[in-house]
């Protein structure tokens, strides 16, 4: 009877109950990022009574209590940041019989290019958008402070279909980008007559054309902009059509920008127009030398404008501000003139077995492809950007090296001219006023390492204006250089200073450091440290690169006819120093610097395969284009997976024994404990039992694991983001009541977001880079936010590189000095500051696995250098590692740059995370024992704490203690960091942390043994009917 | 149509229910393999439910009745294990965060394949309801 009825009811409670026990355990596996996306808190904080009476704020905003009032003058004063680093920041690279000023008071303004009303506010990668409301483009700005735009045009513009690249996380949309990913713009079918009859209504307006580059994560710009590129769907499958090449990069004009240009040139030659002006609202460098060809009167490199920083772009336009900035990158005249193009980015090669490699690298639980395959031998050794440029010049004036063989030389010329191939070099800027400067002194202070060098800086012309000094410096390139492979810059940028606001007569004299150390080379060869080469120094002042180097070459008394451009000897001094091997061979660790990366040379692995480029010979070392068979024993490295337990390894027991012994300390106790107090350390740390240490390794966007009742440790809450961290929301509201950046109400304010950072690094203002950091802190401090991966801690290796937009400069000595302030004072805020990503993830190019090949003088004064300063100056309290490799090893399995170089040599103390696993289980990334033991501590976006429980798993199977002093090692760390932030805020001694569960765990636990009791009792009902049924 | 003949509703349902299993395995099968995301527990466990089944559609025994949630279950496991390999996919496809995760383009046979599961659930359930004997019927 009914058997039909409970067999149903049995089939439908078996599936409510298996979807339910399997669909809560997936959910349990997310459930940090469920917890994040319900906005659910599952940390209680309990305050004992009269806590109200204790001053627990440990780390204090400068704006005072959490109020609306004080909020809005954090906001305000962050917007005023952003424009002031407009301001300071944009270049002026070129300005024809004073094109600018405009005169707002006169001058009609038509805007040309998708991207005057579209414009590039922040790169494409993590990070905030702009307010609603506070997202001002370059029509909005100019209108907002008085100019007259030609509206009609702006409004066509604004309803145009085209779309390109938007500043939100992960853009592909370029419908109208027919030339690969560069950015979408108007076909010069767009201006039709109707559209041309809004500017030829009147004579003597001025044309504005804006232009976008920026490059993506994941995504380089391209080395061949081809035509009818069609990229494939999926990130690394192969392009659906690999279009016709062009022999030019995506850094060049594509020929709708030609087409526009061409259009404004006629329309400025029939009078129209009485000016065309440029901006560069880019992420990564363009090439300009197209200037002159389309009759452009004035160009001004913008970067990337943050919210308001379009504002900035104003001001300047209208002279109501002064150029100031300068250009961090050289705008050569063909990008693919870099050296570290020809086996980067685009040009990436693979082995020759690669789907040998592959096949040994690739996961089979987590399979992510072309994690093997691919390689970068980085021959251009230390002549990265400028220093390329610069010194293959110094040798062409000198006639010595080949220099001037046609091997590299742009444009299929036989012979390299600098003429030909930079059109603005590093450094450059011009301002509405002139400056002179004065080299009056140079004095050697032992106590700080470094030259003071005394510069009176004038301004000579007629309005006021503030001067970028620079400070360069040329080190001796004698016989044991050439012996023992030691390269050398003819410039390196040493030192640089601001001056204040000179008002036109004013002088002001500077006093700047050029840290010796920077004068020191990597001798990788022969004394396998830092070494002073023997011979003739020079310092010397400049208003770029060039122009030092220019000062220098007439103190060097060359021939000035080959050279290009004027130099002035009395704005260079010279000294000698004897050969020093000793002094930067032991840091201040007392750790020795000797060579830690000679398995990342190619020759290594396979001798004679490659050659660096050498000032010795141009021409036969300039690069070329690699091919290499990976051997079985690099194949083994490449695979990973090596960690073996070691012989004297003690069980897990014996290294567990005195885990979880209550010693009365708390986080609050730890938070002035210095991390060298090992023993204090050690005691507070083994008040965690081995299974809490373990909660500390998994990372899904922040940590809510690694919560600990007994030792008052919170959860980590981070956000993510250079040009201002994503995920910070302050639960108060903000309008900007007097329209002055922007119009509308916010409910809740959002993170600032600022300029790109080029543009802040061509404040060469470092007043301005500890700001961005201090109202970054503050941010932080408000949303509670205890991490943040927000300091771009690489270089820009090629101009081509997709995040090129987060990192500072193609110069590393730039990058060294550059992040420092700014990580400093974010750090005072009481948020840990996240380095990312140390070290040498310059290419976006198939980045997950790719095999950098280096020697370790490129490596040291490259990567190394770019992300030295954050890590061993500011000591940041984290960093995030690279996707490439070092060498064969991932940087997260490298010992030699986790545990070596960065806590050995460097003395960082803090954090090591990976960038993110995506939850791997296996293959590249998914190697998370040899990862730990290499000196990684966290792993990122591993939401199920797939780390803790492999971890778990192996201990089991193999009872080796020896990875839990790993494991105790990661826990110190992350405690060590989360002391020093603003979590320790509003705890007292008797603070309680409890744990919340979620509703929905809840629910699921309801659900599972309401359908588990159904499905029995409908199993029972079934079989007594079936029963009943056998009797009838 | 003769393989329906003197079946009973349950019976044509079940089987329906079996059939859309098998499709569901080889509809992985392909897909699995062509986009190098193959778990092999996704492709035995709608053929266990499959034989599963067909086994109560053959088989009249004292203990066939129970083949029916366990047919029901094994389905589920796989749609809910399916669901748990597409999160990468899904990602891609939704977030748009390119193919950092997974990749966008395996939505659509993932979606596909779901489906068959999904139906055959259904389809499981419905006929674990209908009668499967003449004289189930009659009862």
């Amino acid at each position: 009877m009914k058997t039909n009825l409970w067999r149903g009811f049995t089939s439908l409670t078996a599936f409510l109950l298996v979807f339910s026990i399997l669909g809560s355990q997936i959910a349990m596996a997310y459930d940090g990022a469920i917890n994040n996306f319900l906005g659910i808190e599952t940390v209680q904080v309990i305050q004992p009574a009269g806590i109200e009476n204790e001053d627990t704020t440990y780390f204090k905003s400068d704006y005072g209590e959490f109020t609306e009032a004080n909020l809005k003058r954090l906001v305000e004063d962050s917007f005023d940041q952003t424009i002031t680093e407009m301001i300071e920041g944009a270049a002026l690279l070129t300005n024809k019989n004073g094109a600018l000023p405009l005169n707002k008071a006169n001058e009609r303004i038509s805007f040309f290019g998708h991207a005057s009303v579209d414009p590039i506010y922040k790169g494409n990668s993590a990070g905030v958008d702009p307010m609603q409301g506070y997202r001002i483009n370059f029509p909005d700005a100019l209108r907002m402070n008085g100019f007259t735009l030609n509206e009609e045009l702006v409004a066509a513009l604004t309803a145009s279909p085209t779309t390109r690249a938007k500043s939100n996380y992960f853009w592909m949309d370029c419908t109208n980008a027919t030339n690969g990913i560069a950015d979408g713009e108007d076909t010069i079918d767009f201006y039709t007559p109707e559209l041309r009859a809004t500017w030829e209504s009147q004579e003597g307006g001025t044309a504005i054309m804006v232009l976008t580059r920026c490059g993506q994560e994941n995504y380089d710009m391209l080395v061949d902009n081809v035509t009818g590129f069609v990229k494939g769907e999926g990130m690394f499958d192969p392009p659906i059509s690999t279009g016709t090449p062009t022999g030019l990069s995506s850094l060049a004009l594509i020929q709708e920008e030609r087409d526009i240009l061409q259009m404004l040139k006629e329309a400025k030659a029939a009078g129209y127009f009485s000016k065309i002006i440029v901006l560069l609202n880019t992420g990564n460098t363009m090439e300009v030398n197209w200037l002159d060809d389309y009759d452009v009167d004035a160009c001004v490199f913008t970067g990337l404008l943050g919210g308001v920083g379009a504002h900035g772009v104003a001001k300047l336009l209208s002279g109501e501000a002064n150029f100031s900035g300068r250009i961090v990158d050289t705008y050569a005249a063909s990008s693919l003139s870099a050296p570290a193009v020809v086996n980067a980015n685009g040009n990436t090669q693979t082995y020759v077995n690669g789907d040998e490699v592959e096949a040994a690298v690739i996961g089979t639980v987590s399979p992510f492809a072309n994690t093997g395959r691919y390689m970068n031998f980085q021959a251009e050794s230390i002549y990265v950007g400028y220093k390329y440029y610069e010194t293959r010049y110094e040798d062409y004036v000198l006639d010595r090296g080949n220099a001037g063989s046609g091997k590299g030389a742009s444009f299929g010329a036989t012979e390299w001219k600098y003429e030909n191939e930079v059109s603005f070099p590093f450094g450059f800027g011009l301002s509405y006023t002139t400056f002179e400067e004065k080299l009056d002194k140079v004095e050697w202070n032992a106590e700080k390492d470094a030259y003071e060098v005394t510069v009176t800086v004038t301004n000579t012309g007629s309005v006021a204006g503030k001067r970028t000094v620079q400070i360069y410096a040329q080190t001796p390139y004698g016989d044991y250089e050439k012996q023992n492979k030691v390269e050398k810059s003819a410039v390196q940028l040493v030192g640089f200073d601001k001056t204040g606001m000179l008002e036109p007569g004013e002088s002001q004299t500077l006093v700047l450091d050029a840290d010796r150390y920077l004068l020191a080379s990597y001798d990788y060869t022969e004394a396998k440290t830092f070494i002073l080469s023997e011979g003739d120094y020079y310092l010397a002042v400049g208003d770029d690169a060039h122009n030092a180097l220019n000062n220098i070459l007439m103190a060097k008394g060359a021939d000035e006819t080959r050279m290009c451009g004027d130099g002035d000897a009395a704005k260079a001094y010279t000294f000698h120093l004897d050969f020093d091997k000793t002094t930067y061979s032991v840091t201040e660790t007392g750790t020795a610097v000797t060579n830690r990366f000679d398995d990342a040379d190619l020759n290594y692995w396979v001798p004679g395969a490659g050659t660096y480029l050498s000032r010795s010979d141009w021409d036969a070392t300039y690069p070329v284009p690699i091919s290499v068979t990976a051997t079985a024993e690099m194949i083994r490295i490449l695979a990973g997976g090596l960690y073996q337990k070691p012989a004297d390894a003690v069980s897990v027991a014996e290294a567990t024994g005195d885990f979880g012994k209550d010693a009365g300390l708390r986080m609050l106790d730890m938070m002035n404990v210095p991390y060298e107090d090992e023993e204090t350390w050690r005691t507070f740390i083994r008040q965690m039992t081995l299974d809490e240490m373990l909660n500390v390794l998994d990372d899904a966007q922040g940590n809510k694991w690694a919560v600990s009742a007994a030792l008052g440790l919170a959860p980590m809450n981070l956000g993510d983001g250079v040009d201002g961290p994503n995920g910070t929301t302050i639960a108060l509201p903000y309008e900007d009541t007097e329209g002055k950046y922007g119009s509308g109400a916010v409910e809740s304010v959002s993170m600032c977001c600022f300029t790109g950072k080029a543009v802040l690094t061509g404040t060469f203002n470092r007043e301005l880079y500890a700001n961005r950091g201090k109202f970054i802190g503050e941010y932080g401090l408000w949303a509670g936010k205890t991490e943040y991966w927000t300091l771009g801690a690489n270089f820009h290796r090629t101009p081509f590189s997709g995040r090129n937009f987060e990192y500072c400069s193609e110069d590393a000595n730039l990058c060294y000095m550059v992040l420092v302030p700014e990580a400093i004072e974010m750090e005072k805020r009481g948020v840990a500051c996240c380095a990312k990503h140390p070290a040498g993830n310059d290419q976006e190019t198939m980045r997950i696995g790719c095999t950098i090949f280096t020697n370790e003088q490129g490596w040291r004064e490259g990567s190394l250098r770019a992300c030295e300063g954050a890590l061993r100056i500011a000591k940041v309290k984290s960093y995030m590692q690279s996707y490439l490799r070092i060498g064969l090893k991932s940087t997260m399995r490298s010992e030699a740059f986790n545990n070596d170089v960065v806590r050995g040599e460097w003395g960082f103390r803090g954090t090591a995370i990976t960038d993110c696993t995506n939850a791997r289980e296996d293959g590249y990334q998914g190697d998370y024992l040899d990862q730990l033991v290499a000196g990684t501590d966290r792993f990122c976006m591993t939401n199920s704490q797939i780390v803790k429980a492999q971890v778990q798993k192996y201990l089991k199977e193999t009872d080796d203690g020896s990875l839990v002093s790993h494991v105790e090692r990661a826990a110190k760390n992350y405690c060590y960091e989360l002391s020093r932030t603003n979590m320790v805020n509003g705890m007292s001694p008797n603070t309680v942390i409890r744990h919340i569960t979620p509703w929905w765990q809840t629910a699921f636990t309801v659900a599972i043994i309401c359908f588990a009791l159904l499905t029995a009792l409908s199993f029972i009902m079934l079989t007594v009917s079936k029963l009943k049924d056998r009797k009838h | 149509m003769r393989i329906f003949k003197g079946k009973t509703a349950g019976q044509i349902v079940l089987m329906i229910a079996v059939a859309l299993s098998v499709i569901a395995s080889v509809a992985y099968l392909i897909f699995g393999l062509a986009s190098g995301t193959f778990k092999p527990v996704l492709l035995l466990l709608p053929l266990a439910a499959a034989l599963a089944g067909l086994a109560a559609c053959i088989w009249h025994g004292f203990a066939a009745d129970y083949l029916f949630p366990v047919c029901t279950a094994l389905l589920t496991a796989s749609l809910v294990l399916l669901g748990r390999d597409s999160i990468d996919d899904l990602t891609a496809f939704f977030v748009g965060m390119g193919d950092y995760f997974g990749n966008a383009n395996n939505v659509g046979p993932r979606v596909a394949v779901a489906v068959i599961l999904l139906l055959g659930i259904i389809t499981a359930i419905i006929g674990s309801f209908l009668r499967q004997e003449k004289k189930e019927a009659a009862q």
